[in-house]
């Protein structure tokens, strides 16, 4: 009888174990399922259409200007007769598909000034009285390929000098770095909104001794269709160095700032600066074109470097010239949080380079050319340009004005990862028609193609790069004036967006 | 048995034949010859005041008339001579003594002498008077010739004696008062009674012609209460009723009382209370009738509840039926009250001095609950010397219990009090699977018992059971979120407080019962559960040692300390006693003084219903929180009832579970093909894409693959190895519990097969795609978390080991030391080390996916927009090429929001969601910065902003630019929630939860006006006119459950794409529309029943005993 228990109770034992055996084993039959990442939804989007915010006419700063409470005294107007200004613009294929056509209007709408067609040497606008806008749709869901250019020389005046800024597309966060606001120097900068929506864009400037404070509340409301002009010089003076940041909220603006300089009596130039990178670790500043000067207090230029972020660090600055990287003396530096730093570009020989900044931390980079005699007790007339650092490997047109001298600067920046020459297809739009160039260029070096061997009468250019290696520029010069023309590359097709609901 | 003490009256003159002598004919009613019969007879013919005339009346069913039957045998044998009338009388129709009185009387011819004005003494067959009693009765009468009626005091049969009645009275609500609850001891206490409202029909002595008048007792009535209506009709008629409290009959209430062998509880109770009805109905003045009715019908409802209560459930059919029945007869109670109105000559309000006031009612209440806590204190524990032993016992239990659970709460704050302080001062949780809970206790039980789930565009879905599991705790602690917190926060201490208690039904050693508590708390499907925020699986393993304490009390198998009487110090050693015993016995001996005292041992207790059904919510609790313990639950309880021998219970033990998971179940069952089944393994909560353990893993009781124990510089394998060893040493403990003898040896089975079964359902969670997790990589399927069933394993594992190591010292105790000793040793150190090492390991590395925030995800603009509009913030937030768009409902994700079924049916694919594409499309076009106005489209959305939240990276900002520039948004504020854009339809008065449009177009038609929808998605406003037909479009996915009323009218639903649409005539009105699908109200119904019957039962109310009550 108590065999018989025991034997049962062994039973029922190795029934219940044997049981979860069989579940575990099962468990092991059945392995866990396969769990795929589930795709969000792909959304097909129109392309956006392209909107271009071209700068307006160079003003004296004391000018007065709609909404500006400057005092104007028409006694000390001395320039404007001499000033000559062309709004150049083009249009081009982006690859397979047609080229886009556009409209010219004013930055508030209004009636067309002008359209935009392929070819025929573009489109051309003499002495445009204030800010335009270009507006293209996407062709073939591929956003337009426009440039516009404004180009002003003035021979004589205060505004001595050749400008020439690319039309910028609208953002909500500009750097500009250049210009000053001290004795002499006036930063005149310029907010356009050409949406729809009032902007309220807040001004940040930063200086040779760190960030700026600047007198009241640097926010300046845009409304829509309209621009708002800041002095610089108004708001924080004495100010050698400057960096500034713009940033909009309720709307994407355009920012440039008007640098004009004045030697006592004699003009030292003016340009406009253009919004170039937002920090990062390394920054490409092409076009800088350094001659040989003939007076002896000439300075070539200088290489300006902001750290805005709360961490300063070393910075390296290499200068790619036509035969390879160029040392340039004392360019290596400690960069103080905060502190524009101004590294001059004496000693460098004559020839033209592509400045590449690299730094422990994010840094914001443009360049200052200069042209003539800069010493305090020069008389005769200077010249300066900002060039803005650009964005690498990114094709796209570029609208030169009517009798554009100077040279098309191109560069492949040394990267890890992809090594040896480039080869960059440059189609030239001239008055006979486009005329496609390839040329190869050696990794780490600056290639200069004369405008004038590219095309007849050219009235544009399309770069096109598969490389991300690439940066580009076109520096305008004619006589001793001087200009720096960034390319504003076209927004990239985005035909599809993920989209993931919850 | 001991003769009543001859009363002090023997003085009493005896009635003489001075006066005419009054006839008296006694009406003895019997069923048959009872085996009181012979007893009652011979004490009416002991009478010392003879009766003229003696009419037995035989109410049996086979009675039969004439000589030769038992009863005419008896009769001769008593009353041999002539000078009595004696006559045997057969009533078989008759159900009552009155009916049986009457039919008598009836059949009879008058005694010469008796008249009309006769006394008529009314005796049941088991009511044997004392000698004096018709003389006593008589003197009575005689001297107060207004008394109509007259009656005995009642005593027990048998011994002891007691009084039972003195005369009836009632409360102004007919409720039955005798002045004594309890049969009491005659100390003649209740002699100095005279004028009462009634007096029992055991021993009544009525005037004959009063009882012509009255008609004898309501036919309706008996054998309860027709004393009373005889008594209350009486006065009503003018005449008087006393008790006379000399008089005495011995009564032994043998058709009221259970001394029958026919007698049934349940018709017991119907029939007194349908008695009680039927007097209140026919007594209640005539306008009143109807307010009785009403009161009848609800009073026994809630008497029904109580019976569920106080744990009868046997006579809860009893109570709901009796009014009916009452009720079902009209034509009794026309009858009866036809009756009353032709005797009554005084009105009603003459009886109040007779009825009982309120202070008699609560003083009779007061009493009776003292009486039944001294009988029940009397019953545990007879003795100081047991007094004293129980309280020794509970103040150990207490120390080693405080102890346990301060050591669990430290553990608690050190790991959780970051984050228990941040909700203390305001914060909410989310993180892991959880999702805020902002809902209060209102809003939580909307959608607990809601087929809308309301999060993103609404979406049908039976509601999850997990948020009527949150209910109880959200009423405590006011918000889902906060009741989320307790559970989660509280997780350790509250595992900790079940485990104590439920090993407490295995074992009664304090030195285990710590040790399980360690166990426990130390699991691995608790702390992985606690890292991963899986809120259901945290809940589940705080519940499931509460479901096996009630289902081992429910059943009883769940140890239990008893007292033993001092003197048996022997029998302790008693080996049929369990080894159990054994043990304590053993340890007491041991070491404690020799003096003869009481002893405590481990025994099963009773099995208890309230258990049971406790049990029953804890098992609907824990479904709830780990749905895949349903049908792993059902499985062990069908293991338990093939064993148990009360099993009935067992069967209802699962229904409110049932009913609770019902709708969810019914979805799985019609979409069974299509993936419906899946639902049977989710789980609550947001899924997450965690890579589950190894099936061998899991037995071991890791849900993950646990981290490898790096704290000595031993080989990689080992570390990896360590923690499942720790663990599963708990399996290695549970083993020899398999060789004990039953029934421990039989709960140690049933113990491993819930080891099999739990661990078979954390193998399925782990095998079947149940939800889209969110990832930071996008989504991705998920499977649900093992942890549930681990929990439900280790329970089982922990049961086995905890029944082996009981019987673990007694048995080493056996032998002398040796191996078996030091294996003995080695193992516990193991087994404490085990899960201590794990604990202790968690809590130095534990990486907790839990945040808590106080800063709202919507701001206060956008909260203002969907709590006072029912609008709806769209949240884009970039990720990679493109964007996350979230449509909030509320402040955040809401647990409300999640559904189970919703997270399966996602899974399954399917055709596109034409409102999820909607809004897709939309959001892709605001990321890529739309150049056109977005409003119209936002509005047919019901989103009245866009919320891009706080984030640092560059694509935040241009998205923020993007959205600057659109038209037809409008930036509102930046705060720490992030940046949020107004519609211009908010300006226009086109964005709303509900639009009226221009019936001439499709729902793209103009906007006439807005309706705005509470805090749940619906209307019940005043709508204007309009010029002509209109359409109503809801922002919400069209299901045939919406409904539209206006003034009362149903609008007719319009086809569109997705959303729901009316049409709405031109004329203005009351404009309800709400989601109701039919069977919603039934399945509430259902489970509320089942609900509120179960927590009755689990309510613990002591049942009253004993009494014939």
């Amino acid at each position: 009888m108590r065999v018989l228990a025991i034997l049962g109770r062994s039973t029922w034992a190795l029934l219940v174990l044997a049981l979860t055996g069989a579940v575990v084993l099962a468990g092991i039959r059945f392995p866990t399922p396969a769990t795929p990442a589930v795709p969000p939804e792909a959304v097909a989007v129109p392309a956006p259409g392209t909107v271009l915010v071209c700068p307006g006419p160079i003003r004296l700063p004391t000018e007065l200007e709609p909404g500006a409470d400057v005092s104007y005294d028409p006694q000390f107007d001395t320039s404007q007769t001499a000033s000559v200004s062309q709004l150049a613009v083009i249009t081009a294929r982006p690859g397979a598909g047609g080229a886009a056509e556009g409209v010219i209007r004013g930055l508030a709408g209004g009636p067309d000034l002008a359209r935009v067609i392929e070819g025929a040497g573009g489109t051309r606008l003499s002495d445009p009285a204030a800010a335009l806008v270009i507006r293209a749709d996407a062709v073939d869901e591929v956003p337009a390929w426009v440039a516009g250019t404004l180009n002003v020389r003035t021979d004589d005046g205060d505004l001595r000098g050749l400008v020439a800024a690319a039309c910028q597309l609208p953002a909500a966060q500009t750097w500009l770095v250049g210009g000053g606001t001290e004795l002499g120097t006036s930063a005149r900068l310029v907010l356009q909104n050409p949406g729809v929506t009032p902007a309220t864009v807040t001004v940040r400037m930063w200086g040779a001794s760190g960030p700026v404070e600047v007198a009241g509340t640097p926010e300046y409301l845009v409304p829509p269709g309209s621009e708002r002009v800041v002095l610089l010089e108004g708001i924080a003076a004495e100010q050698r160095h400057v960096v500034v940041q713009t940033s909009a909220v309720g709307g994407l603006v355009t920012a440039y700032l008007q640098d004009s300089r004045m030697r006592g009596l004699v003009p030292a130039g003016v340009d406009d600066v253009v919004g170039g990178q937002p920090p990062a670790l390394q920054q490409v500043v092409p076009g800088v074109v350094v001659v040989e000067s003939v007076a002896a207090d000439a300075e070539p230029g200088v290489l300006r470097v902001l750290a805005p972020g709360a961490d300063g660090g070393a910075v390296e600055v290499t200068l790619l010239g036509a035969a390879g990287p160029v040392s340039l003396p004392g360019a290596n530096a400690d960069l103080e949080p905060g502190a524009v730093l101004d590294i001059p570009l004496s000693g460098l020989p004559a020839g033209s380079y592509t400045a590449v900044v690299t730094a422990g931390v994010p840094v914001v980079a443009g360049a200052l050319l200069m042209r003539g005699a800069t010493g305090e007790a020069a008389e005769q007339p200077s010249e300066l340009a900002w060039a803005p650092s650009v964005a690498l490997g990114r094709a796209g047109p570029l609208a030169l004005p009517d009798g554009a001298t100077g040279q098309l600067l191109l560069a492949v920046v040394p990267h890890e990862g992809s090594r040896g020459p480039s080869t960059v297809t440059i189609e030239a739009q001239g008055s006979g028609g486009t005329t496609v160039v390839e040329r190869r260029v050696p990794e780490g070096t600056t290639v200069a193609l004369p405008l004038a061997g590219l095309a007849d009468g050219i009235s544009g250019l399309v770069v096109r790069t598969e490389d991300a290696r690439i940066a580009w520029a076109v520096v305008l010069e004619s006589d001793d004036m001087v200009s720096v023309l960034a390319p504003v590359p076209p927004r990239t097709p985005q035909p599809q967006v993920a989209v993931q609901v919850r | 048995m001991m003769e009543p003490m001859s009363q002090a009256r023997v003085d009493a003159p005896v009635p003489t034949l001075r006066l005419p002598v009054v006839p008296v004919t006694v009406v003895v009613v019997t069923r048959g010859l009872s085996d009181y019969l012979p007893r009652t007879l011979e004490a009416l013919a002991g009478q010392t005041r003879p009766p003229e005339q003696v009419l037995l009346v035989d109410a049996a069913a086979d009675a039969t008339d004439g000589p030769g039957t038992p009863l005419t045998e008896l009769t001769s044998r008593l009353w041999p001579d002539a000078d009595v009338d004696v006559s045997v009388l057969a009533a078989p129709g008759a159900r009552t003594m009155g009916g049986a009185a009457r039919a008598a009387l009836g059949a009879v011819a008058p005694h010469a002498r008796t008249q009309d004005q006769g006394w008529l003494w009314l005796l049941h067959d088991d009511s044997a008077p004392e000698p004096t009693a018709l003389a006593e009765l008589l003197r009575a009468v005689e001297l107060a010739p207004s008394v109509a009626l007259a009656g005995c005091k009642q005593r027990t049969w048998s011994d002891p004696v007691r009084v039972l009645e003195a005369g009836v009275s009632t409360s102004r609500f007919g409720r039955r008062m005798t002045g004594l609850d309890e049969p009491e001891v005659d100390q003649g206490q209740h002699d100095a009674r005279e004028d009462v409202l009634a007096v029992g029909t055991a021993g009544a002595l009525v005037r004959r012609d009063v009882w012509d008048e009255l008609g004898g007792p309501d036919p309706s009535l008996g054998p309860y209460g027709d004393g009373l209506d005889l008594g209350r009709r009486a006065r009503l008629a003018g005449h008087r009723v006393v008790v006379v409290p000399s008089a005495v009959v011995r009564h032994a209430q043998a058709s009221l009382n259970r001394g029958r062998a026919d007698w049934d509880a349940r018709r017991s109770t119907q029939a007194r209370r349908e008695a009680y009805l039927h007097t209140q109905l026919v007594s209640a003045p005539v306008v009143a009738v109807p307010l009785v009715v009403l009161l009848a019908v609800a009073s026994s409802v809630v008497r029904a509840l109580g019976r569920v209560a106080t744990k009868e459930p046997h006579l809860v059919l009893a109570e709901l039926m009796a009014p009916w029945r009452v009720l079902a007869r009209p034509g009794r109670i026309t009858r009866a009250r036809a009756r009353d109105a032709a005797t009554r000559v005084v009105p009603r309000r003459t009886l109040r001095p007779l009825q009982a006031t309120w202070r008699d009612v609560v003083g009779q209440l007061q009493d009776r609950r003292m009486v039944a806590v001294e009988r029940r204190r009397s019953r545990t524990a007879p003795s100081e010397l047991e007094l004293a032993e129980l309280a020794t016992l509970r103040r150990r239990r207490r120390a080693a219990l405080t102890t346990v659970l301060i050591a669990a709460a430290v553990v608690d704050l050190v790991v959780l009090g970051t984050w228990i302080s941040q909700v203390v001062g305001g914060a909410r949780l989310a993180g892991g699977s959880l999702l805020f809970g902002d809902a209060g206790r209102r809003g939580l039980v909307a959608e607990a018992t809601s087929w809308w789930v309301s999060g993103g565009f609404g979406d049908v879905a039976p509601p999850d059971p997990f948020l009527a599991a949150l209910a109880p705790l959200t009423t405590v602690v006011g918000t889902a979120g906060r009741a989320a917190a307790v559970v989660l926060l509280g997780s350790l201490l509250l595992a900790a407080v079940g485990a104590w208690f439920a090993a407490g039904a295995a074992t009664r050693s304090l030195l285990l019962r710590a040790w399980a508590v360690l166990v426990w708390t130390a699991a691995p499907a608790l702390l992985v559960s606690v890292e991963q925020v899986r809120l259901g699986a945290v809940l589940a393993h705080a519940v499931v040692p509460w479901f096996a304490l009630g289902l081992a009390r429910g059943v009883g198998a769940a140890q239990t300390d008893l007292v033993e009487s001092g003197l048996v110090g022997a029998a302790r050693l008693n080996p049929r006693d369990g080894a159990a015993a054994r043990a304590e016995a053993t340890e007491r001996t041991a070491d404690e003084e020799p003096a003869p005292r009481a002893g405590v041992r481990a025994a099963t207790a009773e099995p208890s219903l309230a258990a049971a059904a406790g049990a029953a919510l804890a098992f609907a609790l824990l479904t709830a929180a780990a749905p895949v313990l349903l049908p792993a639950g059902l499985l062990v309880l069908l293991a338990v009832g093939l064993v148990v021998r009360r099993r009935g219970r067992l069967l209802w033990l699962p229904l409110p579970a049932l009913a609770l998971h019902g709708p969810v179940l019914v979805e799985a069952a019609t979409h069974w093909r299509d993936g419906g089944w899946r639902l049977l393994l989710a789980e609550p909560g947001m899924p997450l894409a965690v890579e589950p353990a190894a099936p061998w893993q899991q037995l071991l009781g890791w849900p993950v693959q646990p981290r490898s124990w790096t704290a000595l510089p031993w080989p990689e394998a080992v570390g990896a190895a360590l923690p499942l060893v720790a663990t599963g040493v708990i399996l290695l403990l549970a083993l020899p519990a398999l060789l004990h003898r039953p029934p421990r040896g039989r709960a140690a089975r049933i113990a491993w097969l819930t080891v099999a079964v739990g661990t078979a359902a954390a193998l399925a969670s782990t095998r079947v795609v149940s939800g889209v997790a969110e990832t930071p990589e996008g989504a991705r399927l998920a499977v649900s978390s093992a942890a549930p069933g681990i929990s439900l394993a280790l329970a089982g594992a922990l049961a086995a080991a905890l029944i082996a190591l009981s019987g673990l010292r007694p048995a080493l105790a056996r032998h002398s030391f040796g191996w078996r000793q030091v294996l003995s040793g080695l193992l516990v150190l193991l087994a404490v080390l085990g899960p201590g090492v794990t604990l202790g390991v968690w809590v130095a590395r534990h990486d907790i996916a839990l945040t808590a925030t106080d800063i709202p995800v919507v701001p206060a603009i956008g909260r203002q927009m969907q709590e006072s509009g029912g609008l709806r913030v769209l949240a884009l937030e970039p990720a990679g090429d493109g964007v996350v768009a979230t449509v909030l409902r509320a402040d955040g994700r809401q647990l409300t929001d999640s559904s189970r079924v919703l997270q399966v049916r996602s899974t399954l694919g399917g055709p596109a969601d034409p409102a999820q594409s909607e809004v897709a499309g939309l959001a892709a076009r605001l990321a890529v910065g739309a150049s056109s106005d977005v409003s119209a489209d936002l509005d047919a959305l019901g989103i009245g902003a866009v919320l891009v939240p706080p984030g640092e990276d560059a694509e935040r900002a241009v998205l923020a630019g993007r959205l600057d520039a659109t038209p037809g948004l409008e930036r509102v504020t930046a705060t720490a929630s992030g940046i949020i854009w107004r519609s211009a339809g908010l300006a226009a008065g086109t964005a709303g939860w509900a639009r009226v449009l221009d019936a001439t177009g499709d729902t793209t038609g103009e906007v006439l006006d807005v309706l705005p929808a509470g805090a749940q998605p619906g209307l019940d406003i005043e709508l204007a006119a309009g010029d002509g037909p209109r359409l109503l479009v809801l922002a919400e996915r069209s299901d045939a459950g919406w409904h539209a009323r206006l003034d009362g009218q149903r609008l007719r639903a319009v086809e569109t794409t997705w959303r729901q649409a009316f049409e709405l005539p031109a004329e203005g009105g009351h404009l309800v529309v709400e989601h109701a699908p039919a069977m919603r109200t039934p399945w509430l119904i259902l489970q509320a029943v089942l609900l509120l019957v179960t927590v009755l039962l689990a309510v613990p109310v002591r049942r009253r005993r004993g009494g014939q009550r």
